[in-house]
């Protein structure tokens, strides 16, 4: 099949990109000034340990060796040694990287499915005091960063009125022995569902606050899409044969309506990853973008590295999925994409 | 055709509200049809033809605003409930749309969409069938318009077809079950030559056997001639000249009718076409007297550039709106 | 105005004027186009004047006045005052100015260089060059763009200048690729090909024929990129990879805030309000272009 080719070739590329972006992103972490080894080891510790670590992380090898290295080390599966944790980068991802999974993919539910809801809303209230507070809540849920979000909502609900928990992933003392490392599908799955409540409801604030971003946008988007398709000369043909109101609304204008807002959630799930970066931070969460900001400004170079390679993959994975959600949407791409 | 009066439309105005101000495309318009009769809306591209079929289904653009009376079978259309309105559209008139290539949902195939035209239509008149009779139905339908393999056709989306299938594909949808008016808008311009003869033969036929009343918009003189029983000539949203087709083709009386006749390329081959120099009004602010007046060689400075020219009978049946023209 | 509408450049200068008083009509019957355009000057006015217009303009600085710290809002100190009992209103006026300066800059140099880039791919389409630019751009968008400004800016030292050059180097591949896709289009245009007959060289044709023809989506992009770039900056400022301590930054302030809730909330709500309001303004600017620029198109 075409589309099947065509989404191939797609990923095919964006591997090759990724794999070029992480020679930048290598090239760039080992040029620049400053010893890896001896900020992981601290400024006491001896000019011979120093040395060893150096060479043990091959830092005293060409740019050229370090990369092809680390490359087929990475294809192993195997990403170094992490100097901020002091163990195996692949190790602590496998920790971390289920939490955001986890925390990205709640948000993007909800931002998908409240994002075209109010869109279709505020256009079904086309015009009335709905459609405008409900645009002005758009426009400010676009122009307001995420991290101001998780601040505002931990201000709120965190001290103002308490209804829901702001820090961590779980109560204390709850828990459940990993399958995925995401807590709800394993408790689910283990059948402890006081404790897929109980995560449930942990995820609640963090994913609202990283959602509403998105949610904004795909209102925005949604709203001005059903109102530009609602005078074009399909709708009005449909209109004059008698079909009614609400079969056009539902199945003829929300149908081609949407699909500029599916399109766009690829770049949306990646802003979600990269503003996870900071909302994790804030509610505490630990999860691979937290993990990623402190390797960050530790200069870890290894986990920096893996973390980038990791976003990069899943953000194909995600593009992927929407090309195929693209396709299921509207038949002109799903028919037409070799062309 | 009998004489029983199926439209009437008095003093018909739409108004489209834009950026500049307001363009008023249709001033006065009033013409009437008797059941199984088969009308010519003839004009230029921009003339008020398709404005006035949507406003006759209340199709209109939100910008827009429309004023006077349309009298369907003796009841005003634009006075009558939202769901009366829907079984006015679903059993009595329908409207083939001009570019078939807009006016078909790209992401729905024309089984869902022909289905769903005719599942409303049977719904308004209170007739059951499952679903296999109405997908019958529909395939009817296509095969009626010539379409070849319906049953493709049917599973088809839109961008699949070339121009000219989805063409046939829009009026198999308008006539799929039983109307009292079809709408036509400019049914064959996307045809070539031969599929519009048929097409054109096609509604002759609906014409006869259903009783079926046609209006059809059209700037194809040819087709104005084979197909209708009278002409409506337009021109700038006002209705220049009615009167029975062989009328107006022997004997046309308004500048604007003659001008039009004579840009009809002769099969004597005896030079070109001659044209009509100057180009058609701005609608927002259209010249206070006759609407043609600007490019009429007749045209006097005075009456013409002031004062609307009234329809007046001209002989029996044949009725124009100039000042130049003197009724006998 | 006038700047905009220069990209039709076979218009008289009365033609011009003309057109900038239509644009200027149109943008001015919507209300919005007016909220946006008068809070961009205000807010620009007021990060150039910001010794004038803060009431403590010391405060910007390291000043340390604990008697007056951690005060509430009020008529004295608008905004309340920090910790260390600094004017939150001065430190957010002069804020303006870095957030300001790095949309200014980040767009300044993306946007020419993104924009030559894209033209020259799409100029040159098909051929090597073109591969090479257009995998290029796939590189820097392999990861989504504020993870890649993260990682450089964490690479290189946290200042200013280094978190303007970690944005601008992943933000020019927009505009390659908005560029490269017009350029593709107007490849077909009969004076671009005249050009090409007459031995124009494509020096010309790309900043002479072409150009002037993709001006007005580009700006258009380029008021509503200022808004993004802002607040990817202030993400950037809030994990401290920006303008560091003590000059304000409105990320950073909030940051800083965060620690002090729920008590001290004006030291997060203030900074948090004035970043949705320098975001809301362009974006209500550039909302408005590009109505503009739309319904022209339509006629």
């Amino acid at each position: 099949m075409e589309i099947f080719r065509f989404i191939c070739k797609r990923t095919l590329w964006s591997l090759v990109a990724l794999v070029g972006l992480s020679i930048i992103i290598f090239t760039l972490s080992r040029v620049v000034p400053g010893d890896p080894a001896r900020m992981a080891l601290g400024p006491r510790a001896t000019e011979e340990a120093v040395e060893a670590l150096r060479s043990e992380l091959k830092l005293d090898q060409p740019v050229m060796y370090q990369y092809f290295h680390w490359i087929t080390s990475v294809l192993k599966g195997d990403f170094g040694l992490s100097l901020m944790t002091m163990r195996s980068v692949t190790d602590d991802i496998k920790i971390y990287l289920p939490a955001t999974l986890e925390l990205v993919i709640v948000a993007a539910i909800i931002q998908c499915v409240f994002g075209i809801f109010l869109g279709v809303l505020a256009t079904a209230s086309q015009g009335s005091y709905m459609d405008y507070f409900l645009r002005i809540v758009a426009y400010i849920g676009v122009v307001t960063p995420s991290f101001v979000f998780a601040v505002l909502f931990m201000l709120l609900f965190g001290y103002k009125w308490p209804i829901l928990p702001v820090l961590g992933r779980t109560s204390v003392g709850l828990g459940v022995q990993p399958i995925t490392g995401m807590i709800v599908v394993d408790s689910i799955l283990r059948g402890d569902f006081p404790v897929a409540v109980d995560a449930f409801v942990h995820l609640l604030l963090p994913a609202t606050a990283l959602a509403m971003n998105g949610m904004a946008q795909l209102a925005r988007i949604t709203r001005s899409s059903m109102i530009d398709n609602s005078e074009r000369d399909y709708i009005v043909m449909e209109t004059a044969q008698g079909l009614s109101k609400r079969e056009i609304f539902f199945k003829y204008l929300l149908r081609p309506s949407v699909i500029p807002a599916v399109s766009v959630l690829a770049l949306q799930i990646g802003a979600l990853f990269a503003n996870a970066f900071l909302v994790e931070s804030i509610f505490n969460w630990p999860g691979l973008s937290r993990y990623g900001v402190e390797a960050m400004l530790f200069k870890d170079l290894n986990a920096v590295s893996a973390v980038i390679c990791i976003v990069g993959f899943v953000f194909i994975i995600a593009n992927i999925f929407v090309d195929i959600l693209v396709a299921i949407i509207d038949p002109r791409i799903r028919l037409k994409a070799g062309e | 055709m009998n004489d029983t009066v199926l439209l009437e439309v008095k003093d018909l105005n739409v108004h489209y509200r834009v950026y500049e101000g307001l363009l008023h495309v249709l001033n006065d318009i009033s013409f009437s049809l008797v059941e199984g009769e088969r009308l010519g809306l003839v004009g230029e591209t921009g003339c008020g033809k398709t404005t006035t079929f949507r406003a006759l289904l209340r199709v209109l653009d939100s910008n827009a605003t429309s004023r006077g009376t349309i009298l369907y079978k003796g009841k005003d259309l634009s006075r009558i409930s939202h769901p009366e309105l829907l079984n006015m559209r679903r059993t009595e008139m329908s409207m083939i749309f001009q570019d078939p290539t807009s006016s078909l949902n790209p992401v729905f195939t024309v089984g869902e969409q022909i289905t769903s035209v005719i599942k409303a239509s049977l719904q308004a008149r209170n007739v059951n069938l499952n679903k296999n009779d109405v997908k019958n139905i529909a395939l009817k339908a296509l095969s009626d318009v010539l379409l070849p393999d319906p049953e493709r056709i049917f599973e088809s989306y839109p961008f699949q077809l070339s121009g000219g299938m989805r063409q046939r594909v829009c009026i198999a949808m308008s006539v799929a079950t039983e109307r009292k008016l079809l709408l036509a808008d400019e049914p064959g311009t996307s045809l070539d030559v031969t599929i519009q003869d048929q097409i054109l033969r096609l509604l002759n036929n609906l014409v006869k056997t259903t009783g079926m009343s046609v209006i059809l918009a059209t700037h194809s003189l040819g087709v104005v001639r084979e197909a209708t029983d009278r002409v409506c000539v337009m021109y700038g949203g006002e209705i220049v000249e009615i009167g029975p087709t062989r009328l107006i083709f022997a004997n046309p009386l308004h500048p604007y009718t003659k001008a039009l006749l004579a840009c009809v390329p002769k099969l004597t081959g005896e030079g070109f076409a001659e044209g009509i120099p100057g180009e058609m009004i701005g609608y927002l602010n259209p010249p206070p007297g006759c609407r043609f007046q600007p490019r009429c060689i007749f045209a006097d400075k005075g009456e013409c550039s002031q004062r609307k020219p009234e329809l007046k009978i001209y002989e029996k049946d044949h009725f124009v709106a100039c000042h130049v023209i003197n009724p006998n | 105005m006038i700047i905009f509408m220069s990209a039709d450049k076979y218009g008289s200068l009365r033609n011009l004027t003309d057109k900038a008083k239509r644009a200027w009509y149109r943008l001015s019957k919507n209300k919005l186009s007016i909220v946006g355009f008068i809070g961009v000057i205000v807010i620009v006015l007021a990060a150039i004047f910001a010794p004038y217009i803060a009431p403590y303009p010391s405060h910007a600085g390291k000043v340390v006045d604990f008697i007056n710290a951690n005060q509430p809002p009020s008529l004295k100190h608008l905004c309340g005052t920090d910790p260390m009992g600094r004017d939150v209103f001065s430190r957010i006026i002069f804020a303006l100015r870095s957030t300001l300066l790095m949309g200014v800059v980040v767009l300044s140099i993306s946007v020419p260089f993104g924009t030559t880039m894209g033209l020259i791919a799409g100029y040159f389409q098909g051929s090597l060059i073109d591969s090479f630019i257009t995998r290029l751009t796939d590189i820097f968008l392999a990861v989504p763009p504020l993870i890649l400004a993260l990682s450089v800016a964490a690479l290189l030292k946290p200042n200013l200048m280094n978190a303007m050059l970690a944005i601008t180097i992943t933000w020019w591949t927009w505009y390659a690729r908005l560029a490269y896709g017009m350029a593709v289009t107007l490849n077909r245009e009969y004076y671009v090909r005249s050009a090409q007959l007459l031995g124009a060289s494509w020096v010309h044709i790309i900043f002479r024929e072409m150009l002037p023809n993709c001006l007005s989506p580009i700006l258009t992009k380029m008021t509503l990129d200022m808004g993004i770039v802002i607040m990817t900056a202030a993400a950037l400022s809030f994990v401290g990879l920006g303008e560091q301590p003590p000059t304000p930054a409105l990320g950073t302030m909030i940051s800083d805030g965060a620690k002090y809730m729920p008590t001290q909330w004006w030291l997060t709500v203030f900074p948090a309000l004035a970043i949705m309001i320098i975001v809301l303004s362009f974006n209500l600017l550039g909302d408005s272009f590009r109505d503009l620029f739309s319904t022209e198109e339509k006629q």
